[in-house]
């Protein structure tokens, strides 16, 4: 119990900060003024300093939209759907922005759909809760009397609890690796600058990581097309720091 | 048996007698150096040959500066004058890095020791000769004056079967180029096949040929077959010629080969001689020489027609060749905002990579996507197929809407003239949207809950939100953090450490051994209990009585023996002599205070307990 609470404020005090509230508003006093590169300046420097969130992201990739730059505007809505998986708000506007781009709607399987509900993370934290609770009642399973008939529903509801999360998890993974073109780019048949291209890729285009090598990353298209791409030319949704 | 059977045993037989009878002759060694002299980006071969007596193997002595590597070697049997006599050959290709002169020492082979021999390394190119100082046998291993004859004779031959003579720029049609090789000769692919010159590319030239046999003019050749594709890259008059480099070997009919040729007389030239012909057998009979070389074709005269400017349509991309055009959407129909993919293909024969279509645009009705291209050959060679364009695109209203046609227009190279193709216009049903998807619900109510369609920064997008709630300091998952790994094994860790000291501990309840211990440790106590209650009572007889109860529930525990069996006599059996002698003295004063009613008093008393403890501690530091 003591190990428990303690690591919950560990992931607390790592995850989570708050953020200056002058610098949310002088960010937001130049969007509503039509400022948007003071805007993107000061929500970015939000992200630099306080770390990711939200309806930061989202406010940057309006600001970025409106700058007529909807490859980091994607990026930046992208990046604000990992932490609110259901937000309407962010979906539509990065529909918006892929449209800007020329890019078509990306379609996604009933499954999938049904397992974007919640966030990779959010799996993971019911998956691990199920495992800390699957391992108790089956100590409890080793006693006698009320305890291994508490522990029965307990194993249940565990066991249940961790498939739908691997399984979601599963579906999810892929979407781990994916990175958003900057640019429009070229696609290479090895990882050289001059080896021949393979496809072309639109700016704003989703693609996922699947190797590195030399300055190229390996990548997959949404439509199925591989190719190495130049490290620099597609940003990952899921960093550490921007 | 077969009768060529026969004969083949019978050779064999009379080649082993051969053998037989050459054996003890005396040997005649021959070493050469061919040229003696030569530049250092040349090369010349030493040749060490022993006729007449078992072959030995040379030994090459090292010359700073020279380089001897071993190319080859060879065997044959000669008869002269019914004296049959066998010949071994090595060959050495001699080079040097540097100009100057160098001496070969004398080359040990069996018994035999060669002179030494001089050789003059001149400048690159100067190809010069000299005499071989000490060369102490006879001059018969020189190549033979026709090796470059022969080769001349293997070389193969190319040919190039062209439907026309005259084509258009960008026009690809399809040719075979052939390469005969005379039959007898060795021949293998050192390079591919690949057209002189600029003016042509030439696609299919990298795929295995097809191999075949053919005569012409009474002549068989081997045969190998590439069908290709041509194409002209710019517009003139230009010689249309292919190489091949290839590796020729040959035979030479030499000195050597007459005893082939007596043998092949001898037997005739039915069965017997056509074993004669076994390669195998060949190989003693003739030199092979071996050489890269590359082979050109005549030179073909194609004339290339540049396309006219004459009537070219706007939307020309330079497709070249005959082609069809047909369109399809699927769905055939659906709802407003619901992508439906078009698809244009283009089919037929032509430089298929030149085919290009922009694809539907922008309208009122459609909002039209990027268009993607895919080339599907129905060949190796590309030649001919079929190209798709896939485009998604979304109906804008409801109703009957129409997807315009669209046009494709190529240059046909047998029609000479431009050629303008157009889809049928396709008719889709689009009904009206279901409903809003959430997102664009969201969005407009964001957008309109102002009281318009617009936000205030005056487009559609869903506007900012107040900034509210905690940062995270990273979007890497859970699952590439260190920790959430430790939190995944604690728990199991734990369940595995808990769960087996739980089972480790009903294991050890219900263990009857582990019982019985527990038993008997608790009567030992017991015991000891009772004998120091009995000294204080000054009770002698419940006093040994005790002490005797507490040493056999000891030493039963100790030896894994019912109590009750343990007396003075077991512990004589088990314990040496010296080690049981204080045991068996409490056993028999237990008896005497038990049986005889022996009290030995206080002090004594007090004594015995200190004896009984102390053999207690001993039995238990031995457990």
């Amino acid at each position: 119990m003591r190990l428990a609470s303690l690591l919950v404020l560990l992931m607390l005090a790592s995850s989570s900060a708050f953020a200056d509230p002058t610098a949310i508003a002088a960010a937001a006093q130049a969007a509503a003024g039509g400022d948007y590169r003071a805007a993107v300046r000061g929500y970015e420097q939000i992200v630099d300093k306080e770390g990711f969130s939200s309806p930061v992201l989202f406010n940057l990739g309006n600001a970025w939209l409106r700058l007529g730059n909807p490859a980091r505007a994607i990026l930046n809505y992208e990046r604000a759907l990992v932490l609110s998986p259901r937000s309407a708000a962010i979906a539509a506007n990065l529909a918006a922005a892929q449209q800007r781009a020329g890019l078509m709607p990306q379609g996604v399987g009933p499954w999938l759909a049904a397992a974007r509900y919640f966030s990779f993370d959010t799996y993971l934290w019911a998956g691990l809760g199920a495992l800390w609770v699957l391992c108790a009642a089956l100590i409890l399973m080793c006693l006698h009397g009320t305890a291994r008939r508490i522990a029965r529903p307990l194993i249940l509801l565990a066991v249940l609890t961790l498939c739908v999360s691997a399984d979601a998890a599963v579906l999810e993974w892929p979407d781990l690796q994916r990175a958003v073109v900057m640019a429009p780019a070229v696609m290479h048949l090895a990882p050289a600058p001059s080896a021949a291209t393979s496809g072309t890729l639109q700016e704003g285009e989703v693609v996922w990581l699947q190797g590195q090598y030399a300055g190229f990353n390996f990548v997959r298209t949404a439509d199925g097309r591989t190719g190495w791409l130049a490290a620099a030319a597609a940003v990952a949704v899921r960093v550490v720091r921007p | 048996m077969p009768h060529w059977r026969i004969a083949r045993l019978a050779v064999i037989f009379v080649l082993l007698a051969l053998a037989a009878g050459r054996a003890g002759a005396a040997s005649r060694y021959s070493v050469t150096l061919d040229p003696p002299g030569f530049g250092v980006d040349e090369a010349s071969e030493l040749t060490i040959t022993v006729t007449g007596d078992e072959d030995a193997a040379p030994i090459i002595p090292h010359v700073p500066g020279l380089v001897i590597n071993p190319d080859g070697q060879s065997s044959s049997i000669q008869q002269v004058n019914g004296a049959v006599t066998a010949i071994f050959s090595r060959t050495y290709r001699v080079t040097a890095d540097q100009e100057g002169t160098y001496t070969i020492p004398p080359i040990q082979i069996g018994n035999y020791r060669s002179a030494a021999m001089t050789v003059h390394v001149g400048a690159a190119g100067s190809g010069r000769r000299a005499r071989p100082s000490g060369d102490d046998s006879d001059q018969d291993a020189a190549p033979p004056a026709n090796a470059a004859a022969a080769l001349q004779a293997a070389m193969p031959m190319i040919k190039v079967l062209l439907p026309k003579a005259q084509m258009y720029a960008g026009e690809l049609v399809p040719i075979q180029v052939k390469a005969y090789l005379h039959e007898g000769v060795g021949a293998r692919n050192a390079g591919p096949l690949a057209v002189v010159g600029d003016a042509f590319t030439v696609n299919g030239l990298d795929k295995l040929p097809v191999r075949s046999e053919e005569t012409l003019e009474g002549m068989r050749y081997l045969v190998w077959t590439w069908s290709a594709v041509l194409g002209a890259l710019k517009s003139g008059n230009y010689p249309l010629a292919f190489e091949l480099p290839a590796t020729v070997s040959v035979r030479l009919r030499g000195p050597d080969s007459d005893m082939a040729s007596r043998l092949r007389s001898l037997f005739g030239t039915n069965s017997a001689g056509a074993f004669m012909d076994d390669s195998a057998f060949a190989n003693l009979f003739g030199r092979v020489i071996e050489k890269s070389v590359t082979a050109k074709s005549d030179p073909v005269a194609v004339t290339v027609l540049p396309l006219p400017l004459a009537g070219r349509p706007a939307d020309f991309s330079g497709a070249v060749g005959q082609f069809q055009v047909s369109s399809e959407l699927a769905p055939a129909s659906g709802p407003v905002g619901d992508p439906l993919t078009f698809k244009l293909t283009v089919t037929g024969k032509g430089n298929l990579s030149r085919v290009n279509s922009d694809g539907l645009h922008d309208s009122p009705q459609w909002r039209a996507y990027h268009t993607e291209s895919k080339v599907t050959a129905d060949d190796d060679t590309g030649h001919q197929g079929f190209k798709t364009f896939t485009q998604p695109v979304v109906p804008r209203q409801a109703g009957r809407l129409t997807l315009p046609s669209l046009s494709f227009s190529y240059f046909d190279p047998e029609a000479g003239r431009y050629v303008t193709r157009e889809t049928q216009p396709i008719s889709v049903t689009v009904t009206p949207a279901a409903g809003p998807s959430p997102a664009a619900a969201s969005l407009q109510a964001a957008n309109t809950a102002p009281g318009g369609t617009e936000n205030a920064a005056g487009d559609t997008l869903a506007p900012d939100v107040a900034v509210t709630g905690s940062y995270a300091a990273t979007l890497a998952p859970l699952v590439w953090q260190r920790w959430f790994l430790g939190a995944t094994l604690a728990p199991v860790l734990g369940m595995l450490a808990a769960v087996t000291m739980i089972r480790r501990q009903q294991r050890r309840a219900g263990d009857p051994t582990l019982m019985l211990h527990a038993a008997r440790l608790a009567a030992v106590k017991i015991n000891l209990e009772t004998m120091a209650a009995a000294l204080h009572r000054g009770d002698s007889p419940a006093f040994f009585t005790a002490a005797r109860h507490a040493l056999q529930e000891r030493l039963a525990d100790l030896w894994q023996v019912p109590a009750e069996s343990v007396d003075q006599r077991m512990v004589a059996e088990r314990l040496p002599q010296q080690e049981g002698a204080q045991l068996r003295a409490i056993f028999a004063m237990a008896e005497k205070a038990t049986y005889a009613g022996e009290n030995p008093g206080t002090q004594a008393l007090q004594e015995w307990q200190r004896r009984v403890l102390e053999q207690m501690d001993r039995l238990e530091a031995v457990r």
